[in-house]
């Protein structure tokens, strides 16, 4: 990075992080800006890296013109700006988009998930295996912590069920387990990206060696 | 006592900040252990390659996570150089493109004052992000040239590289594992879904390593790298120190400050609704 690009960061991090006193205007500056340079370089970088390499490849060189209608189509989501005399025009791409997206999610998304439903299927029981008494344990363990998780999200009967509604509490406690080593993460990743940002002002910013 | 749950913020701020500086400017050096189950698996990958196999790395992280998989993606290619195997880079979030395509220059220049080659083209090769989503990636499964318009990330062709000449499709014959660096969405499950039968690593970032160790016991993915701790880790395993390891410390000291500030908090507020009782009483 060159010394006014490092300037720049610098700056529009320290203002960024003045939100943490109060609000005020070098924040909202910083906000402001981040975000239409984002969708610009977004725009810029998709069209260097794929609709010219695109109609390069399919178009000149293999010929498929009616591409140009597709095309046509993606310009229209750009109507959505002008005046609702014309606004109707993106709903045209929009269902097309979200069509396409539901068929293909529907017949290919569960995909991943059935996996981890298979590996939820384990044996309590398994005399062959090494270690047979301890993946006994972990596994037993995994089923109870799992059930009682599922029940706490039977609304319906828990009211009526006893077992239901014990064991749902027993599963709200789990959850909040779960919940906490996540925010545990959360807490290991926002540390993270602050040092990250401080890496940077010491070293390209400051010049200080860590 | 009763206060330590209304504690102003700007104050944790503050020393949040203070325990945080500290130890990067003087480095206490506390110990990093490696995980057997997370880090461990990544390494081996690359350590039980040979020379000339090509695997691929994925980016789909933006500048908000560059911190913590900036680090994670230099450790693992310089380790990828350091084996002669080759290294094909693609990008799924345009934001992160440039950041990934940097931070591999930045680790080349360190490589090649080793002596270690890392030629652009014929060792690693960049083709950065293409739009279309996950169905450009399908469709890199099949046609790897024509789904990325024969053009990589500097727009050169193709066929001006003799690593990008062996990757016609993303199929095991040719591809020895993948590598998704990912902070949200899309991002992994583009692989799990459409590339199930491929070996997948990830480098994640620590909010979302909940979430994807239920992948990790299902065998979705075989190894994960953890946020910076997982970069600070796979560095020692390397034996080149980098960011990571030297911002451990300040890690470890924020946790503490954290836990500290949950404990003091939980103190006030219970002795708080002590003593409302004893009023009410």
């Amino acid at each position: 990075m060159s010394t006014t690009q490092i300037w720049v960061a610098a700056l529009m991090t320290l203002a960024c992080y003045s939100y943490l006193y109060k609000e005020n205007v070098f924040f909202r500056f910083a906000e402001h800006t981040m975000i239409p340079i984002a969708v610009a370089q977004a725009v810029v970088t998709t069209y260097h890296q794929t609709l010219i390499p695109y109609k390069n490849t399919y178009i000149v060189k293999q010929g498929w013109w009616w591409m140009w209608i597709f095309f046509a189509a993606g310009v229209l989501f750009y109507t959505r700006l002008l005046p609702a005399k014309y606004s109707w025009l993106a709903r045209y791409p929009i269902s097309m988009q979200v069509g396409w997206t539901l068929g293909s999610y529907f017949s290919i998304a569960p995909r991943p998930y059935v996996v981890q439903m298979l590996d939820a299927i384990r044996a309590l029981y398994n005399p062959a295996a090494k270690g047979a008494y301890l993946m006994r344990f972990e596994n037993l363990l995994f089923f109870l912590m799992f059930a009682t998780a599922m029940m706490y999200f039977f609304f319906t009967i828990g009211g009526k069920s006893k077992l239901v509604g014990v064991a749902g509490q027993w599963g709200r406690w789990i959850l909040m387990v779960g919940f906490g080593a996540s925010f545990g993460n959360t807490v290991q990743g926002r540390i993270s990206l602050f040092l990250g940002r401080l890496s940077f002002l010491l070293t390209s910013w400051l010049k200080i060696k860590i | 006592m009763e206060r330590f749950d209304q504690i102003n913020p700007r104050v944790i701020y503050l020393l949040l900040a203070v325990f945080l500086v500290f130890p990067v400017l003087k480095p206490i050096g506390m110990p990093i252990s490696i995980d057997p189950q997370l880090t461990q698996p990544v390494f081996n990958w690359i350590e039980g390659l040979k020379p000339g196999d090509i695997v691929i790395f994925d980016v789909a992280y933006g500048g908000g996570s560059d911190s913590e998989l900036g680090p994670q993606l230099k450790a693992w290619f310089y380790h990828c150089m350091r084996k002669g195997v080759k290294v094909v880079g693609v990008a799924q979030w345009d934001t992160g493109a440039p950041l990934a395509y940097t931070a591999v220059k930045e680790v080349v220049a360190v490589l090649e004052s080793k002596g270690i080659s890392a030629k652009e083209g014929t060792d690693w090769a960049y083709v950065g992000y293409k739009a279309g989503g996950a169905t450009v990636f399908r469709a890199m499964q099949d046609d790897f040239w024509k789904a990325c318009g024969n053009t990589d990330w500097n727009q050169k062709n193709f066929s001006q590289s003799p690593l990008l000449a062996q990757v016609k499709k993303w199929d095991k014959a040719t591809i020895k594992g993948f590598i998704c660096y990912s902070a949200g969405s899309p991002g992994i499950p583009t692989y799990t879904t459409y590339f199930p039968d491929q070996d997948l690593y990830v480098g994640d970032v620590a909010v979302q390593v909940a979430g994807t160790s239920n992948l990790l016991r299902a065998g979705q993915v075989k190894g994960i790298l953890a946020g910076l701790a997982g970069a600070a880790q796979y560095e020692k395993l390397v034996g080149v120190p980098g960011l990571g390891v030297k911002l451990m410390d300040a890690q470890s000291l924020g946790h503490l400050v954290v836990i500290l500030l949950v404990v003091l908090g939980n103190v006030g507020y219970r002795l708080k609704m002590r003593a409302g009782k004893k009023r009410a009483a």
